[in-house]
């Protein structure tokens, strides 16, 4: 097979900040995928109590709108990044056969239920996966997929349904390749613009927040506040399966464990070595420890969740005995994610004190 | 479909990449294995629970063989109608025995395409028994399934 000799495939915990960090790291820009997390403003949460996921409980997002951390790193950074959704699977190949050829690297955004390469119980359809396409031949292609630690191979006729699903929240034949990379950049104002934005997305205005309550920090509450919900709303192995799900699409579903947030410390590590700033050290360990503690919500969830029967048939006879056991384990989860909602509103309070005070200052390359 | 009486299980060597604390504070990325290995296997053994399950509503006649690919792939009827841009309305129907008697060959190849299945798939449910070795190669885009089944390399 046809592949870019140079390109070096590197694992990630995300799929878009791992790409957009190869595909960076190729051209000649050395970035961490903390920081590509950052500069895209990636921290969120959504309690899409609209939208059902396969377990019938409600959708929680819990990073920015897919797509949007390339978006903003490469506006950010000073990129000059092609993206487009093009008109059919048959011209995305086109065109990324001809890229691979030029020596590009060429992001795609497919559904993760066709990625063969990938363990069996990754294959869910997510089609909003990045991935790279590197290499090329009449039948496959070479993946850089970060969630496998060696490139992959997928069969041109697999691509083709994945990157053109028309499914919900999906990018259909969307392609992106890098056309320059700068060789400067200014980190400081890139990183406090990163924030800045993450603030805002987080902590909107009043009149939003009392509007739009399954954003940000509210969200977060109205999840904590519906999650008492649960056994009333679901049984069976459904709810069994919904809450074990919300702890693993916490930790193990490319976040890089606590929902992103241990990665979002990880950044702020860095933009505090960037911009001097002993206050945002004090606050990346504070994101640190929250994300632990987001973590110690998980492990209850799991624990929750096992109680619960796997045969639909058992289901009946349990709930009447231990309904009262359950109720008061999602009292505690509730109770324990509270506490992390009320850390995220001072917390993004505090961040963006800390910001303002950095004021305009300049200089700090890297 | 051809399902081996083995349950998949997690073998435990998936590693991904994990942001971890130091004992100074600092974090660090790490490939490893997960902390929540357990919940990934228990994946699989629901898969396994669900598949009997399913199954035995197929052939009790509450389930069509579109209704329990739609089920064990966990999609909603809407998100099927979506893909292939057929109505939802469609779909539901085609999920009963009653609306499935009527599907086409080509609804079928569309529905195949979602549930990353061959349209055999939807006609036979078999069971390999250990140490035995199946062979699948698809032709004309899922339409037709040529099979070689052997005895499994001691």
């Amino acid at each position: 097979m046809k592949s870019i000799g140079s390109y070096e495939h590197r694992v990630a915990s995300h799929c878009e900040t791992g790409s957009m960090r190869n595909l960076l790291v190729h051209d000649g820009l050395a970035i961490t995928e903390p920081m590509v997390f950052g500069l895209g403003s990636g921290p969120a949460f959504y309690y899409l109590f609209f939208s059902r996921s396969h377990t019938g409980f409600p959708l929680v997002g819990i990073r920015n709108r897919p797509g949007s951390i390339i978006k903003n790193v490469a506006g950010l950074l000073g990129v000059d990044m092609f993206g487009k959704r093009l008109g059919s699977p048959a011209e995305a190949m086109r065109e990324a056969d001809r890229l691979i050829d030029e020596g590009r690297p060429v992001i795609a955004c497919v559904d993760m239920f066709y990625m063969k390469y990938l363990p069996q119980f990754l294959q869910v359809h997510a089609p909003f996966h990045f991935i790279i396409l590197v290499g090329h031949d009449e039948t496959s292609y070479a993946v850089s997929d970060p969630y496998f630690d060696c490139p992959g191979v997928l069969r041109r006729s697999d691509l083709e349904v994945a990157w053109d699903t028309h499914a919900k929240m999906s990018q259909d034949n969307f392609l992106a390749y890098a056309r320059r990379v700068p060789r400067e950049v200014d980190w400081r104002r890139a990183v406090i613009a990163g924030m800045k934005r993450t603030i805002k997305g987080m902590l909107p205005p009043r009149p939003v927040r009392r509007l739009l309550k399954f954003v940000g920090v509210e969200g977060m509450r109205m999840y904590a506040r519906k999650s008492l919900e649960w056994p009333r709303r679901y049984d069976g192995h459904w709810l069994r399966e919904g809450i074990l799900w919300n702890a693993v699409a916490f930790e193990d579903q490319g976040t890089g464990g606590a929902a992103f947030r241990l990665m979002y410390g990880a950044f702020l590590q860095e933009a505090s070595a960037i911009l001097g700033s002993s206050e945002i050290e004090g606050l990346a360990t504070k994101m640190v420890e929250h994300g632990q503690a987001w973590r110690y919500c998980s492990r209850r969830l799991i624990q929750i969740g096992k109680q619960v029967p796997m045969r639909d048939r058992d289901f009946p006879a349990w709930i009447e005995e231990n309904r009262a056991r359950l109720d008061e384990g999602l009292r505690e989860f509730h109770d324990l994610f509270m506490e992390r909602a009320a850390f995220e509103e001072r917390f993004w309070s505090d961040l963006e004190a800390a910001v303002g005070r950095l004021g305009k200052g300049h200089g700090s390359r890297r | 479909m051809l399902v081996s009486t083995r349950r998949q299980s997690y073998d435990g060597k998936f590693r991904l990449v994990l942001y971890r604390p130091d004992a100074g504070g600092r974090i660090e990325s790490r490939l490893e294995k997960s902390d929540f290995d357990e919940e990934i296997d228990s994946v699989f053994a629901l898969r396994a629970v669900e598949y009997e399950r399913l199954l035995g509503s197929m052939l009790e006649g509450r389930l069509s063989p579109v209704g329990f690919w739609l089920e064990f792939r966990g999609m909603s009827a809407a998100d099927v109608a979506l893909r292939p841009r057929i109505p939802r309305s469609k779909v539901e129907r085609h999920a009963t025995w009653e609306g499935w008697r009527s599907a086409t060959v080509q609804m079928l190849a569309l529905y195949a395409k979602v549930f990353d299945v061959d349209v055999a798939d939807f006609f036979q449910f078999g069971t390999l028994d250990d140490g035995i070795e199946v062979e699948i190669e698809i032709h004309e885009d899922r339409l037709l399934q040529q099979v070689r089944i052997r005895k499994a390399a001691p």
